[in-house]
Formats: structure tokens, C-alpha cells, sequence
């Protein structure tokens, strides 16, 4: 599969003591749904803004295989705060859009409104915070796109509405698309991605296919005074005052305890994956 | 824009109509000023300096040609000109920024594209709306039967006019590009628009020009035209290289910013 986001070396420090993303290697394949997860301050949206050229960086950004400025007419863009012109109508910004955006379908735009039950002749600044959202995905939705980035898509959505709009990323979109993805809601990237991208203090900690996580890794609940194991053979350590908690994908590790009915063994959800590896990288 | 424009055109109309209804009053006015010339010779000089040549005073009472030069182009219409660039440009990129929508032009366009589209369209309503008051104003008077008539001064005056307008706008939208909300700019644009006149009180003399000329007022209001017949062309130059700087340094800065 070709890439359709290169990052190399990707370096961004703002104002003041903190680096916002640091050595950032990340590569977003043709066809997936790529999702980024990480706590506030990691780095996501700052990456993204680099992919988009929002902000000025170091190392190197290729979109589909070339400079952003030669493909902002096949990506589109979904920011955190989903701001369209508030003097308008939805009827208005779709007629905007189809002004200014080569590759946008205009009855595709009308259909969306329609579908999240958007009032067609309202202004936009009358709307509540999650109808602007679902309008802005609307207009996101009907510009036939190679590569769709979203940041933060759902927040504010009701659940109903959340799953349409799911549904219409795994489904509609990605025919032939490939979709960045940011999100605090594991659940519904757990659903939705193909692979996903960990960011913790602006690195990347772990990209994988979330298949491969439940193959290849496993969570072991050991007593606390428990020390045979090494740094090299865990991902994330996790200790309480009832019990140690082991992230691992070592082979031998695994074979060693796994048949050892004293060892409490499970496999990751993603949602345990990123707990385990947000708080237990540190005891690594 | 569009509400702010209409804003202004109200505005523009309002004093237009005034500036024809008073007319007929500009002659009693000025009986009554002659009535006091006497007095004037009494009067300390910084007094008579201010009230300014008043044989030109006189001639509002009856020539028609020139209560238009003076009242609508020196005063009425010439002294809104910067205020009217500064509404129009001002929100231009930092409304943008402010209600995050620049985040949807700045994903599907280049930046270059995005000032262009920003940029221009204001620039090219102000300039006509300028162009239009200006040359409204004396069509209604002759309509009126006023003794008016289009001279190469009114022409040459809406060419100021122009370059003052698109002077001003460059300046203001220069501030919209650098600040990331809308108060920063308007604040800086009021300051200016009136702190600009202040310049015109500090006289330069053999060994130093003064400040005078850091004012542009009397060049748009074409208080030298009127006045002495004399189109400034060192001026012109000078006052259009600047506002193409501006409008050069907005989009530079335009293009390097972070967002």
C-alpha cells in the first residue's frame, strides 16, 4: 500500500519551554482509516495542523506524494472547532462550497443536511453546537476527496448522531479514501480505524493495526512483589498496592506465564491497550 | 462585509443629503460671517490662522463648484475616508481567526489564493463605493440646477481619494492580517484615523520638513487642489508605493504566519 502521508523527522516547538512534537515519524497508508489518540498536549492536532501547513515546522511532510499546496484540492479538513460562516444558511454554504470547491457535489451536500435533519433555511448562528458539527461534516462529506482529516469529528454529537456519522466515515468515505482520525472516545475508533498512532509529550509511542493488538499483545495481572521480568520484555508497567500490571508483546514472556494458573491473563481492548500504555510507559 | 458596507452607504447617503439640503444655507451662513469681518481684524492671529483664508470662505456663498470642492470633498465625504477603509478592512483575515473559520479556506486553498480572495474583493468595494459618492454628489447637485460641472480638479480629486482609500485599506488590513482577533485592529485603526490630523500641527521650517506631511487628510480631502490648483504628484507616488508595501508586507506576513 502507498503512502499517502509521509512524516519524517517532524519537529514543531512553540513559544516557551515545551515542544509540541518531537522526531514524529508517521506513515498514513492508502485505503485506512488512521487514527491518532493521545492525551491533551500530545501532539495531535499539531501534527495534523503540520500536515496541513498551518504551522511551520522542520523535517518532512509529503501528501498524496507531493506538497500540501498541490493537493489541498483532494484532501479535506474537519477541525477541532467546526466554525462555518455564521451569517449564513445551510442552503448558503452549501452554494458556497460548490463556488469555491472543484470536486464538490452539491445534491450529495443537500442529502446530508437533509439526513441530519438540518434546518435548511436557519442561519448557522442559531444552530446548537452539534448541529454546526453535523453540518460541517456534511459539507466535509460531499467534496469527494482523496484523503479526509478530522479532528475530534463527534464531539458534541449526540450518540444517534455519533453513529451516523461513523457509519458514514467507515462506509461511505473511505471507498477509495483514506481518513486521518483524532479522538478522545476510544470506543469509536476501536470501531472505526484500521491502525492507530499513539502520542504521548509529542512522540509517537506505538502505530499498529488495532488486529495486530489483540494478537500479538497481552495484559498480565501479577502479584506486587512479582520482578522477574525486564525492561526490554514489557511495553507498560502498571503497579498498584493490590496487584503489578504488564503490557507485553515478548514471545517469551508471554509462553512463560501465560500457562500459569496463578497469572491472570487477558487480552487487550484498545481501550485497556491505551490506558496501559499512557500510564505505564514511565515504569518501563 | 456586506452589513458593514450597507452600514456605511447608509451613512454616506445621510451626510450626502444633508450636504445638499444645507445648500441653500451656506449663503446666509456666510452673510452672517461677512457681517463679522471687522471683528476679525480684533481677533489674536492664531485665531485667524485657524479660520483660515476667509476671502476663500466667502466664495461658499456663491459659487456652487466650490461649496462642492470644500464641503463635500474637504469635509463631509474626504474626513469618513479613512474610517470607511478601516470598517471594511479590519475584520478582513482577523474575523476569520478569530471565529476559526480561516481553517476552512486555509485547508482547501493555497495562502496566496486565500489573501487574494480576502484581500481584493474588499479593496475593490471600497475603491467603487469611494468612486461612486464621489461622483454622485456633484450629478446631484447639477440635478438640483446647482452650477456644477465635472472639471479635471474633480477628477483629480477622486484619484486622491482613491489613493488615500486604498492607502488606508492597506494599512488597516495589514493590522487584520497580524492580530488574532478583531478588537487589536479596530483599536489601532481608530488611533490612527485620529491621531493622524495631530501630525498637521507639527510645522517644519527652513532646516526641517515637520511632521505635516505624516498627515494624508489634506492630500484626500485635495485641500492643495482646492486651494492652490496643485496636484501633488511626489505625494501621489509616495502614498501609493506605501500602501502597495503594506498591502506586500500584509501578505508576507499572511504567508509565514502559524494558524
Amino acid at each position: 500500500m502507498s503512502e499517502v502521508v509521509n512524516i519524517k523527522k517532524l519537529n514543531k516547538a512553540y513559544p516557551g519551554p515545551v515542544q509540541a512534537v518531537r522526531n514524529v515519524d508517521l506513515q498514513i497508508k492508502q485505503g485506512e482509516v488512521h487514527a491518532l489518540l493521545g492525551p491533551n498536549g500530545a501532539g495531535k492536532t499539531t501534527t495534523i495542523k503540520s500536515i496541513l501547513g498551518f504551522v511551520n515546522y522542520s523535517g518532512n511532510i509529503s501528501v498524496l506524494n507531493g506538497d500540501i499546496d498541490s493537493r489541498r484540492d483532494r484532501i479535506a479538513f474537519v477541525p477541532e472547532e467546526k466554525s462555518f460562516y455564521e451569517f449564513l444558511t445551510p442552503k448558503g454554504a452549501v452554494r458556497l462550497c460548490e463556488s469555491i470547491l472543484p470536486s464538490f457535489d452539491k445534491n450529495l451536500a443537500l442529502d446530508y443536511v437533509k439526513r441530519f435533519s438540518l434546518p435548511m433555511n436557519k442561519k448557522i448562528r442559531e444552530f446548537s453546537h452539534g448541529m454546526k458539527t453535523s453540518l460541517y461534516l456534511a459539507l466535509t462529506f460531499s467534496q469527494g476527496v482523496d484523503l479526509y482529516i478530522f479532528d475530534e469529528p463527534t464531539w458534541g454529537l449526540d450518540p444517534i448522531r455519533r453513529d451516523d456519522v461513523l457509519n458514514i466515515i467507515r462506509n461511505t468515505i473511505i471507498e477509495g479514501s483514506t481518513v486521518l482520525y483524532t479522538s478522545h472516545i476510544i470506543s469509536e475508533v476501536e470501531r472505526i480505524a484500521d491502525r492507530v498512532s499513539i502520542m504521548m509529550d509529542g512522540h509517537v509511542v506505538f502505530t499498529g493495526y488495532l488486529d495486530d493488538i489483540k494478537e500479538r499483545f497481552r495484559v498480565f495481572y501479577l502479584p506486587v512483589d512479582f520482578t522477574d521480568y525486564s525492561a526490554d520484555q514489557t511495553e507498560a508497567v502498571l503497579k498498584d498496592r493490590e496487584k503489578l500490571t504488564i503490557l507485553t508483546r515478548n514471545v517469551d514472556f508471554i509462553d512463560k506465564l501465560e500457562d500459569d494458573p496463578q497469572v491472570e491473563i487477558t487480552v487487550p481492548d484498545l481501550e485497556l491497550f491505551f490506558q496501559l500504555f499512557l500510564r505505564g510507559r514511565q515504569y518501563v | 462585509m456586506r452589513t458593514r458596507w450597507l452600514i456605511f452607504i447608509f451613512l454616506f447617503c445621510v451626510v450626502l443629503t444633508i450636504f445638499l439640503a444645507m445648500r441653500p444655507f451656506a449663503g446666509e451662513m456666510m452673510a452672517q460671517f461677512e457681517m463679522s469681518a471687522e471683528q476679525l481684524e480684533k481677533m489674536p492671529e492664531f485665531f485667524r490662522e485657524m479660520l483660515g483664508e476667509t476671502s476663500q470662505m466667502q466664495r461658499l456663498k456663491d459659487d456652487d463648484q466650490y461649496y462642492l470642492m470644500s464641503q463635500w470633498y474637504a469635509k463631509n465625504f474626504g474626513q469618513f475616508l479613512p474610517f470607511f477603509a478601516l470598517i471594511m478592512a479590519f475584520p478582513v483575515f482577523s474575523r476569520e481567526v478569530e471565529k476559526k473559520t480561516i481553517y476552512f479556506l486555509l485547508a482547501k486553498m493555497k495562502r496566496s489564493r486565500v489573501f487574494e480572495l480576502k484581500a481584493f474583493p474588499g479593496l475593490l468595494t471600497t475603491l467603487v463605493t469611494v468612486a461612486f459618492f464621489s461622483l454622485v454628489a456633484p450629478f446631484l447637485m447639477i440635478l438640483l440646477g446647482y452650477d456644477v460641472r465635472y472639471t479635471g480638479e474633480v477628477f483629480l480629486i477622486l484619484f486622491q481619494q482613491l489613493i488615500g482609500a486604498a492607502f488606508f485599506y492597506a494599512l488597516f488590513l495589514f493590522f487584520s492580517v497580524c492580530f488574532n482577533d478583531q478588537i487589536k485592529p479596530v483599536i489601532i485603526g481608530i488611533i490612527i484615523s485620529i491621531g493622524l490630523p495631530f501630525f498637521s500641527l507639527v510645522n517644519g521650517n527652513e532646516n526641517w520638513p515637520g511632521l505635516s506631511w505624516l498627515n494624508p487628510y489634506p492630500y484626500i480631502q485635495g485641500s492643495r487642489l482646492i486651494q492652490k490648483g496643485e496636484f501633488d504628484v511626489i505625494y501621489t507616488l509616495a502614498l501609493a508605493l506605501t500602501g502597495v508595501l503594506l498591502l506586500a508586507l500584509g501578505y508576507v506576513v499572511f504567508k509565514k504566519k502559524e494558524f
